[in-house]
């Protein structure tokens, strides 16, 4: 998703964000997302103990009591998209012009200088930072079903190199080997199928733990060098 | 593949040649030695053949003909696999491969001359050395014990005769009769191993003698995959297995072989099988060839060279390398990396950045099998970890199942991978 309204949002509120458009909403690596957020969920996870008595993490944890809407899937959420909250009238302005929450937008509206309304103000620079890295990680989406992600023909059509890949198909070769077995055969596969298996692991959309993990450090490129390792050996 | 046999075969040829006058070089092949023929050692040597299309003399040197794993070798004594299964020979590495194969002790690194001595008295030169020995013990680590005494109170801790030994002295156990283990302390090879163990002979013993009872002694606080084990141990074996912890005395113990006893905390408990697993350090030879530090040899995590010695490598168990635990999986990770970084320096082919990874199976009863791993990247420092997941408690059964599943698998993958 990107967002059309926010920018004009900060403009009229007079930010002066230079915005990097980091906007990058897919994220879904811890590490990658520190990163881009520049804080340590570990220490945003200490400093959200002062948030949790009026926002949930997740709608599932969600209590009456609290003052404010849980945080599920914040990160590309629509402003005020929760039922049930007495919204600010700057939210409710934003609500109404469509505006979906990222980074710089909530790391504005921590520091006070989104909108004039009466949500706690964090003062820290670095405390802000921490605080959106553990709870953009901490409400991550759910990851789509198996079959549901499609990678763009962009993605597919990368020409890898295969002589990385026989490089990085070393990695795969500890459990896989040719012909049937406990661990399937991948060497023989479609090449289509096998890059798009490698991006559902890479989304969480397939379960497998290991497959998972090895499959999180795997750029586009490194994945196509992959499949065109194993076509080269057809 | 990309390689091609017949080229080996000649490669072959020409080694043997070199080998029958071993100081005496006219050809300018580089050569490797590689020293231990397990996960790391195998591997290495597999890897710097097959991809250097014969451009380097590749020597292994291993003293077993049959190649016994150590991982795996728990499921033999809970009776989920044969002994024979976990056998491997060297024949397509020096068949298929070209890798000169000597049968031989490694005795002595000369790293001026650049050679290894061989206990039958030969001496290969090397322009590297690949050193991934395994594990040896620590000599008075347990009070009371020391190899002398491994008949009567087996280690089982390299695959093969030790651990054929174990499963006949658990099948001979008296009714109701006591199994104790003394495990080992930090860091030593395969973290979960002593308790994929212990619950390999409460399964065999559930079968065979369901009065037994076992008893760690444990200088550990904690312990790799502890919750899994502890909730597998209630559920599949309900008041059979009780671990003594340091805090109750685990870390103070002794052990003699001849009263067939365990002291823990001055008490001596009469003990029918007694599996004592001593603290660990590096295989003997990385400490002739000087390249260790305390127990283990410290490396260099971009290509597993020796912080003493460049030209050295040490992968496996024997390496000081960082967050990876020492594990059959590990080493073969390691050894590819290696592998790679040793054919470049030799014949300047491309070197890949390092990527290392590990996951290691562990089997608690019949289809509950569980997992952690993690990856890891080569920083200044030391290979680091990267990010990682463990099973879950509670798991349901069918994936316990496909977890197991997944381990035989992977032992058919490395196992391919190592010996081809």
């Amino acid at each position: 998703m990107r967002l059309p309204v926010l920018s004009a949002v900060l403009a009229c509120c007079g930010a002066s964000l230079a915005m990097s458009q980091s906007l990058d909403l897919t994220l879904t690596d811890p590490d990658q997302i520190a990163a881009e957020c520049g804080g340590t969920a570990a220490a945003g996870e200490v400093l959200f103990t002062s948030c949790s008595a009026c926002h949930a993490l997740q709608p599932e944890d969600a209590r009456p009591t609290q003052a404010g809407p849980h945080l599920g899937a914040l990160f590309g959420r629509e402003v005020a998209a929760v039922d049930g909250y007495a919204y600010s009238p700057g939210l409710r302005q934003l609500q109404a012009e469509g505006a979906i929450w990222e980074r710089e937008a909530l790391h504005a509206y921590l520091q006070g200088d989104l909108l004039p309304d009466t949500h706690p103000v964090v003062a820290g620079e670095q405390d802000r930072r921490d605080i959106l890295t553990f709870v953009r990680v901490a409400t991550l989406p759910p990851p789509p079903a198996r079959g549901e992600l499609v990678v763009p023909p962009e993605v597919l059509a990368i020409e890898g190199d295969p002589a990385y890949g026989e490089y990085l198909a070393s990695e795969c070769a500890g459990c896989h080997r040719s012909g049937s077995g406990n661990v399937p055969a991948i060497d023989l596969l479609d090449g289509e199928y096998f890059i798009t298996a490698m991006h559902e692991y890479r989304a969480r959309a397939r379960t497998n733990e290991t497959m998972r993990l090895i499959a999180a450090r795997l750029t586009d490129e490194e994945i196509a060098a992959l499949a065109a390792y194993y076509l080269s050996i057809e | 593949m990309s390689f091609d046999r017949r080229q080996f075969i000649g490669a072959t040829a020409a080694l043997s040649a070199t080998l029958a006058a071993p100081m005496v070089r006219a050809q300018a092949r580089p050569r490797v030695v590689v020293v231990g023929g397990g996960a790391g050692g195998a591997t290495a040597a597999r890897y710097i053949a097959k991809d250097s299309d014969g451009a380097i003399d590749v020597t292994l040197i291993e003293p077993s003909r049959a190649y016994y794993t150590c991982f795996f070798s728990n499921l033999y004594l809970g009776g989920f696999r044969e002994i024979d299964s976990l056998a491997h020979s060297y024949g397509t590495l020096a068949a298929d491969y070209g890798i000169n194969v000597v049968h031989d002790w490694a005795v002595g690194v000369d790293r001026d001359a650049k050679t290894v001595a061989l206990a039958g008295g030969a001496s290969l030169p090397y322009d590297r050395l690949i050193l991934s020995p395994g594990i040896d013990f620590v000599d008075g680590s347990v009070a009371g014990w020391d190899l002398s005494a491994q008949n009567a109170m087996p280690h089982a801790y390299k695959g093969g005769s030790q651990t054929e030994l174990l499963k006949a002295q658990v099948m001979a156990m008296p009714e109701g009769g006591t199994f104790a283990m003394v495990a080992p302390p930090n860091p030593y090879r395969c973290p979960p191993g002593p308790y994929e163990r212990v619950s390999m002979v409460a399964h065999l013993l559930k079968e065979v003698n369901p009065t037994a009872k076992i008893l760690i002694a444990d200088p550990k606080e904690a312990f790799s995959k502890q919750g899994l084990f502890e909730e597998g141990w209630a559920t599949h074996y309900p008041g059979m297995i009780e671990r003594v912890g340091p805090e109750m005395g685990g870390a103070d113990i002794s052990v003699d072989p001849q009263a067939m006893t365990l002291t823990i905390d001055g008490e001596a408990t009469p003990v029918d099988v007694c599996n004592v697993i001593p603290a660990m350090k590096a295989g003997r030879i990385a400490e002739i060839a000087g390249v260790t530090d305390g127990n283990w040899a410290p490396v260099n995590a971009a290509d597993l060279s020796s912080k003493i010695d460049p030209s050295i490598h040490v992968l496996g168990d024997s390496a000081a390398q960082g967050d990876m635990p020492k594990s059959g999986f590990s080493a073969n990770s390691q050894a590819k990396v290696c592998a790679n970084a040793v054919r470049g320096a030799l014949t300047g082919s491309t070197v890949f950045p390092a990527r290392f990874s590990n996951t290691c199976w562990s089997l608690i009863d019949t289809d509950d099998g569980v997992k952690v791993g993690a990856t890891y990247e080569a920083t200044e420092e030391k290979i680091a970890r990267v990010d990682g997941f463990i099973s879950q408690t509670g798991e349901s059964a069918e994936l316990r199942a496909a977890t197991y599943q997944e381990s035989i698998g992977w032992y058919d993958g490395i196992t391919a991978d190592m010996f081809g």
